[in-house]
């Protein structure tokens, strides 16, 4: 009788312990998916342990510095040249002389290769900033 | 990419001033001739670059090199040039000059003056045209549903239209724009008029009569004819005896109606197998007539002549000057295509002016000039408008021309 009582206080003590802790409900629901007739069998249940995420911040690199700064430059270029060559070109629709028109049009020319170059150095710069930024603090 | 991003630059010559402009290369363009009798209006599009400051001229007369004859300032852009002598191929060109520089001249522009432009009404392709002297060029359009005949009042400068779908007559004046409208019961497929008191004859579809109409519209009187009146029913004026003659292709018959006497008595000409246009002899009266053998001709007695007799005439048309029988067709036997004019006089005599050098001539309009007469001929299938001067050389030539044509002389 008192093994008894003992056995009983010893239960009740393990089962109020899991109750505490949440195990013994998924104990029974595991039982519950473990029925006989059920294809799915669910033997076991898995605790994955999460933590809250640091919080994020992007960080200034001397490279992320460097791209953002030639991507703006050169976007001025790009703007300057283009802005220059169309200018050239538009003297040169409306030019009566040949020499100035000659002139006029290589201009245009030189600085829609300006341009050219301004872009790619451009693209070149947003390539840089979007591989620069490591996420460190 | 980067290649093409830094190596190109897709900018075109597009200065129309500029010598390496693909369009225009550096000269004036949109150039445009026309002619009015013996004055002729050269113009261009204006070159519109800074600095610009005046167009030399240059013009030459037949086989002569160009040479410079004026210089115009701007902003003109057309010249008139007065007192041009028919029948002489007048080319010119324009060079643009700016205070720098000149640039180079244009291409060249020809045009023949002659004392008529022509009109013609294309029936299926809907359209009245006036056409340059020499054939080259088109100087006005305008849209007339399926023009099936026209005839010309030149003392008022009035051009009448029958159009055979709407059943209407139209009245246009010199700038193609209609004054008046007749409409009529039936389909229209022939017509003649009389300019001397404004009389309009009508041939309609399916009827077995003609109809008078003046020209502001009021119908008159319909006389009787012995045959029904189909599209190969033609007919045609007698200014000289006040006469009207109608040809039936069906009946083989011509009907000569007399317009002198009030109960407009009637004659007719048995076997005759009309095929295309009747025409009234401008000088003498009586009339021409195109057949499956030859070329007749029909005194106001009804008494009548064959010319070209091996030939199956497929058009005939008469100089209003001379009364010259101009004449296309072909020979029977071996299908040679031939045009012809038969010179009037004491004696008709048969003049070859193309001997199978064109095929398929199914329609022929004569213009007269200030030498021999030229002639304009429809090449069906070839769908060409060609215009011959009066030795049969090809002078002119214009696309796009249906076989079914009613020609004016203006």
């Amino acid at each position: 009788m008192v093994n008894n009582r003992r056995w009983f206080l010893g239960l009740m003590i393990v089962l109020t312990w899991q109750i505490a802790n949440g195990q013994y409900i998924d104990q029974k629901k595991a039982w519950l998916f473990s029925a006989p007739n059920d294809s799915l069998k669910i033997t076991g249940l898995e605790y994955v342990p999460v933590r809250p995420a640091s919080p994020h911040r992007l960080g200034w690199t001397w490279r992320s510095t460097l791209g953002v700064g030639t991507m703006l430059v050169s976007a001025a270029l790009v703007t300057h040249f283009h802005h220059t060559a169309e200018e050239a070109y538009s003297q040169y629709l409306h030019c009566g002389s040949y020499r100035r028109m000659e002139r006029l049009f290589k201009r245009a020319q030189r600085y829609d290769r300006l341009t050219g170059w301004a872009y790619a150095v451009m693209e070149a710069g947003f390539v840089v900033t979007v591989f620069s930024f490591d996420g460190a603090p | 990419m980067l290649v093409a991003l830094t190596g190109c630059s897709s900018r075109s010559h597009d200065n129309p001033f500029d010598p390496q402009n693909p369009s225009t290369g550096g000269a004036p363009v949109g150039l445009r001739v026309i002619a009015n009798r013996d004055t002729v209006h050269f113009s261009w599009s204006p070159v519109e670059v800074d600095d610009l400051t005046d167009y030399l001229i240059y013009r030459a007369q037949d086989d002569q090199p160009m040479t410079y004859a004026l210089t115009l300032p701007v902003p003109a852009d057309n010249i008139r040039f007065t007192g041009c002598m028919f029948d002489h191929r007048y080319r010119f060109a324009v060079q643009a000059r700016t205070r720098f520089d000149d640039g180079p001249l244009s291409a060249e522009l020809s045009i023949i003056p002659g004392p008529h432009n022509l009109i013609v009404a294309d029936y299926y392709d809907y359209a009245l045209r006036r056409i340059s002297y020499d054939g080259s060029y088109i100087y006005q359009t305008a849209e007339i549903n399926s023009p099936v005949a026209l005839v010309g009042d030149p003392q008022h400068n009035l051009y009448i239209v029958a159009s055979y779908w709407m059943q209407t007559v139209y009245v246009l004046n010199r700038e193609f724009r209609i004054t008046r409208s007749i409409e009529l019961s039936y389909q229209p497929v022939g017509m003649a008029y009389n300019p001397t008191n404004g009389w309009l004859f009508i041939l309609q579809n399916g009827q077995h009569r003609l109809s008078v109409f003046s020209l502001s519209g009021i119908y008159l009187e319909a006389i009787d004819l012995p045959f029904e009146v189909d599209l190969q029913t033609y007919l045609a004026y007698d200014r000289v005896h006040n006469l009207i003659w109608i040809a039936s292709h069906k009946e083989e018959i011509v009907t000569c109606i007399d317009f002198n006497y009030p109960n407009r008595p009637l004659y007719q000409v048995p076997g005759l197998n009309v095929t295309n246009r009747l025409c009234a002899h401008p000088l003498v009266g009586g009339c021409w007539m195109a057949t499956d053998s030859g070329v007749v001709r029909i005194n106001p007695t009804g008494a009548y002549t064959r010319f070209a007799t091996n030939y199956h005439i497929t058009d005939i048309s008469v100089d209003p000057g001379t009364g010259d029988c101009f004449y296309t067709g072909y020979q029977r036997t071996d299908y040679r295509w031939i045009a012809g004019k038969l010179v009037w006089g004491q004696v008709i005599q048969d003049e070859v002016l193309l001997d199978n050098t064109f095929s398929r001539l199914y329609a022929i309009q004569v213009i007269p000039g200030a030498t021999a007469a030229g002639f304009f001929a429809v090449q069906t299938g070839y769908w060409r408008l060609l215009r011959f001067d009066g030795n049969g050389q090809l002078i002119g030539e214009l696309p796009e021309y249906s076989g079914k044509l009613n020609f004016l002389l203006e």
